[in-house]
């Protein structure tokens, strides 16, 4: 039984989603968009609306984060992060000289499969014929990748863009995108017929008229 | 030769690279989240101050008891991965086991665990620590001499704080992050 769980988290394929902070934080991000609606539409302590209008919120709100999330990973964070990262350490060996984040993970993608199915890849067209690991190394990246069983591997360029994923989860995903969702989640909401919900919900706090609440009860006691 | 900035960055991406886990992820929405939206929540203006202090704190502890939350099964899970792989003869493949066991526990505890631990203290708490808070919970008599019909829904939901719909109302909801 333990031999059959140990071989479950020790899968190369679940090994690498789990350390790809990309995937981890879409994962959490799923079970939140799924898990948290369906937690509040089984409290039957509430209304049926209430709950479903408090749980297709949650769901979307999650969701839409999740969303403005993904797309901005890419084109910013990986981008710009593996950019600056290599200008700051310009010259490290343990940094090779990739033109981009892309080659890099495409390298990465490349080097983790077997080495029959590597050398007919289309990838293999997106790595430069020139790279190397290093100025000492004489043979080239792609050489490593078509004659070697475990092309060498690169932790440094690995971890920095995990760490742009970190940044970009910090700017993107709590920042920017809990933002963004707030304002696309009002009209969604509308769209799908939860208007008199919002309007309860926007009304702000001050409007609460305890003046003529407590004219009516004066009225009302003066009549009892 | 690096600079002591440039080893630090090294070092960091390094351990990263070799040792990534989801927790670290994890980890960082936690604390963005529980310091960065009650910030936000602070300074929306349109909103009235008790209501913000209300929202805030409630975000804010969202964040504090994520966090608490995830260190806490990760540590519980650390030691189930090693237990297995001590069982399993798998000790060298240990950090592999131990980061997908992060992902597993991380999911879990986002799921089910935070949502349960806020349901159950967010009250308590706001009672002990928002005295204004309290007090407007203990006005609503203004409201109960309402005749049934007149009842003004909009102006319950405004005056009780712990009522479900303004619970769910400010993005960060059961659990929160």
């Amino acid at each position: 039984m333990l031999d059959k769980v140990a071989n479950i988290l020790l899968n190369p394929q679940f090994v690498n989603f789990a350390n790809n902070t990309k995937y981890t934080v879409t994962t959490e991000s799923l079970f939140k968009a799924t898990g948290r609606p369906a937690a509040i539409m089984m409290d039957n302590k509430v209304s049926k609306d209430t709950r479903k209008y408090a749980a297709t919120k949650e769901g979307l709100y999650q969701a839409l984060c999740l969303v403005i999330y993904l797309t901005m990973i890419p084109f910013i964070f990986q981008k710009y992060g593996f950019k600056l990262a290599q200008k700051f350490m310009k010259g490290d060996k343990d940094f090779p000289a990739f033109k981009d984040a892309n080659e890099f993970l495409n390298y990465t993608k490349l080097s983790k499969m077997d080495i029959h199915e590597r050398k007919n890849h289309k990838l293999l067209a997106k790595i430069s014929d020139t790279l190397k690991a290093n100025n000492d190394d004489n043979l080239t990246l792609k050489q490593h990748l078509l004659n070697d069983e475990k092309p060498p591997e690169f932790p440094f360029p690995k971890g920095v863009i995990e760490l742009s994923n970190l940044v970009g989860t910090v700017i993107g995903l709590a920042w920017i995108a809990s933002e963004l969702s707030n304002y696309i989640l009002h009209p969604i909401m509308n769209v799908l017929g939860f208007k008199q919900n919002e309007k309860v919900q926007d009304k702000p706090v001050e409007k609460m008229d305890y003046k003529s609440l407590n004219e009516n009860n004066k009225k009302l006691e003066a009549v009892a | 030769m690096l600079t002591p900035l440039q080893n630090k960055f090294k070092n960091l991406c390094m351990s990263l690279g070799k040792n990534n886990k989801a927790l670290y992820g994890a980890l960082t929405i936690a604390v963005s989240k529980g310091i960065l939206r009650p910030t936000f929540t602070m300074m929306d203006k349109k909103q009235d101050r008790d209501s913000r202090v209300y929202t805030a704190f409630r975000e804010g502890l969202t964040g504090a008891v994520a966090f608490c939350s995830y260190i806490a099964t990760d540590a519980i899970v650390e030691k189930l991965a090693t237990h297995i792989a001590k069982k399993t003869n798998h000790l060298k493949e240990l950090p592999k086991m131990k980061s997908t066991l992060s992902l597993i526990s991380v999911s879990l505890t986002a799921l089910f665990i935070i949502p349960a631990i806020c349901n159950a203290i967010t009250k308590p708490l706001l009672n002990a620590f928002t005295s204004k808070n309290k007090k407007s919970i203990d006005q609503p008599a203004l409201v109960s001499k309402q005749p049934v019909k007149n009842v003004n829904f909009e102006g319950y939901k405004n005056m009780n704080v712990y009522h479900f719909n303004n619970f769910y109302n400010s993005g960060m909801k059961i659990g929160g992050i």
